[in-house]
C-alpha cells in the first residue's frame, strides 16, 4: 500500500433515502472533506431503506451517521455533521 | 490479561460509551432523522425526523388530530384529541377510536366519507351535559407501513352556539316584526289578528314540527293548526289595564325532537312570548281607548249639534211663549184665549226639550252650591217612592258622613228622578230600588274606568234596580240623546242624555254597568265640596205673581223679533222702554239721556260689542246702573256664571213673562 493510498480516507455515510437529515449530513460532508481534504478522500454513501440489513453489520441506530472505516481505528460521527469542529476532531484531521 | 491490553478494553469501552452518549445528544438535538430498530432476524428503518416535526406542528395546533389504523385502533393522538375526549387528556394511544368516541356507528360514518368526496360529518358530543360541536375531516395515510386514517376533529362550539343565538335572535325579531304587523293591522278582525298571531308563532320557531302556539282572550280561545296538549309549554299573560285578560302559550308537543335537542324552552322563546303578549295587550289598550274616544267624540259632537240646535230653538220659543202669553192675558174668556193657552203650552213642552238638550250637551245654566246629599235623598225618599208607585219598593242608603256635593240641586233631583223612573220601567214585574250615596277617592290608578275626569273625592250617588238589564251595545249608547229602546212615544231619549251631561258639566261624570238579568247601576260621580260648614240649600222657587214697575228700561237687542217681544212684554209690567239694536246705539242712548233705570241686553251681538263690554262702558259712566244680560245661547252665560265673578243678573233665553218680570224687578231693587 502506498502512503497516498494509507494516508486516503475511506468515509461511509449511512442515510435513510432522501431525509432532510441525510441531505445535510452528505451536503456538510462534502463541504468539509473538500475544503480540509482535498484529494485525500472516498466517501461512499449507503442508504439503509434500501438495504436494512446493512445497518446490523456496522451497528448504526441513529441516521444519518458517518463512519470513518479507514484510517482505523473506526469513529462514528452521528448526526447531520453541522457542526465541522467536532467533525475534523473525530476525523484526526485537525491533528494531523 | 496484562495492562496494555486492560487499557485498550477500556478505552474501546469509553468510545462506544462516547458514541452512544454522542447518539443520545443526536437524537436529542433533532440532528438525526431516522433510527435502526433491531429484529431478532431483521433491521427496519424508522424515519423519525419528519415525525418529530410533524408532531411538534400537531401538538400545537388547535384541532384535535389523531392517526389510527384501518381497524381504528389510535396509533397516534395529539393532545387536543385526547381532552375532547377524556378529562386529563390522557394517553389513547392503543385505544380503539369507537371506544373513546364511544361510539362504533360514528366511527363508521366518519371513514365512511373517505374517497366518497363527501365531507365528513360534522358531529355534537355530549360532554358533561354540555354539547359540543366538531367539524371532522378525514384522510387515508399510511402511519410507518401501517395504512389507516388521518382524522382530524375541529371544535365549532362556540361559532355554532353563536349562531344558533343569532339565529334566535332573527327569529324572534322576525315574528316579532310579524306579531307587530298584525296587532297594527286595521284590515284585519280582532280575532283574525289572533288567530294569525298563533299561526306565526308556530311557523317561526325553529322547531316548528312539534311547536304550537294558542292565545286565549276573555275566554275565547285561538289555537295553532298543529295544536296537540303540549309535552312542555310556556305562557305569558295578556293585560288590559293590569288586569290580566288572557294568555298567549307556547308549547312543545310530541313530535319529533331530532333537529332540535332541547326539549325545554330556552330563555329567548320565553322573552318572545313575553314580547308578544305586550303586543297584544297594547293592541287590545290601544282599541279600547279608541272605542272610549270614539264614544266621546261621538258625545260630544251630538252634544255640539243639539246645543247649537237648541239655541236657536230658544230664540224662537221666546217669542212663541211671549207672544202667547201676552195674548192669553189680552184675550178675553173663550176659544181664542184657549188657543193661546195652548200655545203657551206647547211653547213650554218645547222649552223643557231644548233645556233637557242643552242640559246634555253641557251648556244648560247651573247654579252650583254646596248640596248635603244624605239629606237631599233622604228628602227624595217620599217623593221617589211616589213616582215610582207601589209595585217597586225604593230604599235609599246613605251614609252619615257622605258629605256634601258641589252640585245644582234641581238638576241633581232631576237626575236622580230620572235614574229611578228608567229603573222602574226595567222593572216591569216590581222589584228594588235602591239610592245610595257614598265618598268615593279616585287616583290616577283607578280613574281609567271612570272616563276624563280629575282625580279627587267624590260623592259616589248610585242606582240600582234588580230589573232586567241591558245588553252591551244598548249600554255603549245609552248616553247618546235620543237613544231610547222604549217604543215611540213613550221616551224622548233624553233622560240619561241629561244626567251624563249634568254630571259632565259638575266636573264629574255618570257611568252605567248593567248586566243582562241581574239589573244596572247608574252612578253619578260629583265632585265633593270641600268646605263642609258653609253648605247652603238652594233658594226657594221665586215669588210665583209676576211683579210690576213703572221704571224705564233701555232693551239691547239685535234680533227684531226678540227685541220687539221683550218691549211689549216689559210695557205690558207696566214699564217705559227705550229700544238699541247694538252697543254703540246702547251708549248713544245712554249719554244723551239720564233716565234710564236698568240696562237689559243681549249677550251676543253685532257690531263690536258684546253685551258684557257693554255693560263695563255703561257702568263707567253710570256706576249704579243695574245690568240684566241675557243670552239664549247658554255657554256665554254659563261662562258669566263661572267662579262667581259676575255682578250681573243673567236671564237664559226662553224666559217666561214671570221670570223676566221677577228678575228686572231683582235688578231694579238692587239698583235702588
Amino acid at each position: 500500500m502506498s502512503d497516498v493510498t494509507q494516508k486516503r480516507k475511506k468515509l461511509v455515510l449511512y442515510i435513510a433515502g432522501q431525509t432532510p437529515r441525510s441531505i445535510a449530513a452528505l451536503k456538510n460532508l462534502e463541504r468539509i472533506c473538500g475544503e480540509h481534504l482535498p484529494g485525500q478522500y472516498e466517501i461512499e454513501v449507503i442508504d439503509l431503506k434500501k438495504s436494512p440489513a446493512l445497518a446490523r453489520e456496522h451497528g448504526i441506530v441513529a441516521i444519518p451517521t458517518l463512519v470513518r472505516e479507514l484510517p482505523v481505528p473506526i469513529r462514528k460521527i452521528i448526526g447531520d455533521l453541522s457542526d465541522e469542529g467536532k467533525v475534523l476532531v473525530s476525523l484526526q484531521i485537525a491533528d494531523e | 490479561m496484562n495492562d496494555a491490553a486492560s487499557s485498550a478494553v477500556i478505552d474501546e469501552l469509553r468510545r462506544r460509551l462516547a458514541e452512544a452518549e454522542d447518539t443520545l445528544l443526536a437524537i436529542q438535538q433533532g440532528s438525526v432523522d431516522a433510527l435502526v430498530v433491531e429484529n431478532s432476524n431483521d433491521s427496519q428503518i424508522f424515519t423519525i425526523e419528519s415525525e418529530t416535526g410533524y408532531r411538534a406542528f400537531m401538538e400545537a395546533m388547535q384541532l384535535g388530530a389523531a392517526a389510527v389504523d384501518l381497524d381504528g385502533n389510535i396509533i397516534y393522538a395529539n393532545r387536543n384529541f385526547a381532552t375532547i375526549f377524556t378529562d386529563q387528556g390522557d394517553d389513547l394511544q392503543g385505544r380503539p377510536l369507537a371506544h373513546v368516541i364511544d361510539e362504533q356507528e360514528l366511527f363508521e360514518r366518519l371513514v365512511g366519507t373517505v374517497g366518497t368526496g363527501l365531507a365528513a360529518p360534522e358531529i355534537i358530543l355530549s360532554v358533561d351535559g354540555a354539547e359540543r360541536h366538531y367539524v371532522t375531516a378525514v384522510t387515508e395515510m399510511v402511519v410507518g407501513t401501517t395504512p389507516g386514517y388521518a382524522v382530524t376533529f375541529s371544535d365549532v362550539t362556540k361559532e355554532r352556539l353563536a349562531q344558533r343565538a343569532l339565529n334566535a335572535r332573527v327569529r324572534e325579531l322576525k315574528c316579532l316584526y310579524r306579531v307587530l304587523e298584525l296587532t297594527t293591522n286595521d284590515g284585519m278582525t280582532f280575532s283574525q289578528i289572533c288567530q294569525a298571531i298563533v299561526a306565526v308563532l308556530s311557523e317561526e320557531l325553529s322547531s316548528n314540527q312539534c311547536a304550537c302556539s294558542r292565545l286565549v282572550i276573555n275566554d275565547t280561545e285561538y289555537r295553532s293548526e298543529c295544536w296537540v296538549e303540549p309535552v312542555s309549554r310556556f305562557s305569558a299573560a295578556i293585560n288590559n289595564e293590569n288586569i290580566a285578560v288572557g294568555f298567549v302559550e307556547l308549547g312543545y308537543g310530541n313530535g319529533e325532537l331530532s333537529q332540535f335537542p332541547f326539549s325545554e324552552f330556552v330563555r329567548e322563546e320565553e322573552h318572545l312570548l313575553n314580547a308578544v303578549a305586550a303586543h297584544v295587550s297594547r293592541m287590545i289598550a290601544v282599541a279600547s281607548a279608541r272605542e272610549r274616544l270614539t264614544r266621546s267624540d261621538r258625545l260630544r259632537a251630538v252634544g255640539e249639534l243639539s246645543g247649537g240646535v237648541a239655541h236657536d230653538f230658544n230664540n224662537l220659543l221666546t217669542v212663541i211663549l211671549g207672544n202667547a202669553e201676552t195674548l192669553a192675558e189680552l184675550l178675553p174668556d173663550g176659544v181664542a184665549k184657549r188657543l193661546a193657552e195652548m200655545t203657551a203650552k206647547a211653547a213650554g213642552k218645547g222649552a223643557e226639550l231644548t233645556n233637557q238638550l242643552l242640559a246634555f250637551s253641557r251648556q244648560q245654566v247651573l247654579n252650583p252650591k254646596a248640596v248635603d246629599v244624605r239629606r237631599l235623598l233622604l228628602d227624595m225618599k217620599e217623593f221617589l217612592q211616589r213616582a215610582i208607585g207601589e209595585q217597586i219598593h225604593v230604599d235609599v242608603v246613605a251614609e252619615a258622613d257622605v258629605g256634601v256635593a258641589l252640585a245644582d240641586q234641581s238638576q241633581l233631583e232631576n237626575a236622580i228622578l230620572n235614574l229611578c223612573l228608567n229603573a222602574r220601567d226595567a222593572m216591569l214585574k216590581g222589584g228594588l230600588i235602591t239610592v245610595s250615596a257614598s265618598r268615593a277617592v279616585l287616583t290616577a290608578s283607578n280613574l281609567i274606568d271612570h272616563g276624563d275626569i280629575a282625580p279627587g273625592t267624590y260623592i259616589l250617588i248610585k242606582v240600582e234596580d234588580n230589573g232586567a238589564g241591558m245588553e252591551q251595545e244598548v249600554v255603549a249608547r245609552a248616553f247618546e240623546p235620543f237613544f231610547t229602546t222604549k217604543s215611540k212615544g213613550e221616551g224622548s231619549g233624553l233622560g240619561l242624555s241629561m244626567v251624563f251631561g249634568f254630571a259632565k258639566q259638575s266636573n264629574g261624570t255618570a257611568q252605567l254597568v248593567s248586566e243582562v238579568g241581574k239589573g244596572t247601576t247608574a252612578s253619578i260621580f260629583l265632585p265633593a265640596y270641600a268646605d263642609t260648614d258653609s253648605g247652603q240649600q238652594s233658594s226657594t222657587a221665586s215669588d210665583v205673581r209676576a211683579q210690576r214697575g213703572a221704571e224705564v228700561i233701555l232693551v239691547v237687542e239685535d234680533h227684531d223679533l226678540v227685541r220687539e217681544h221683550v218691549t211689549g212684554l216689559l210695557h205690558s209690567l207696566g214699564y217705559a222702554t227705550l229700544a238699541a239694536t247694538n252697543g254703540l246705539e246702547a251708549m248713544a242712548i245712554i249719554r244723551a239721556n239720564d233716565h234710564v233705570d236698568l240696562v237689559f241686553t243681549d249677550i251676543i251681538m253685532p257690531g263690536g260689542m258684546s253685551g258684557e263690554e257693554l255693560a263695563a262702558e255703561v257702568l263707567r259712566l253710570r256706576p249704579d246702573m243695574p245690568i240684566v244680560l241675557t243670552s239664549g245661547y247658554s255657554e256665554t252665560l254659563v261662562n258669566q256664571g263661572k267662579d262667581g265673578g259676575c255682578k250681573h243678573l243673567l236671564l237664559k233665553k226662553p224666559y217666561k213673562m214671570r221670570e223676566l218680570a221677577n228678575i228686572i224687578r231683582q235688578g231694579l231693587g238692587s239698583g235702588s
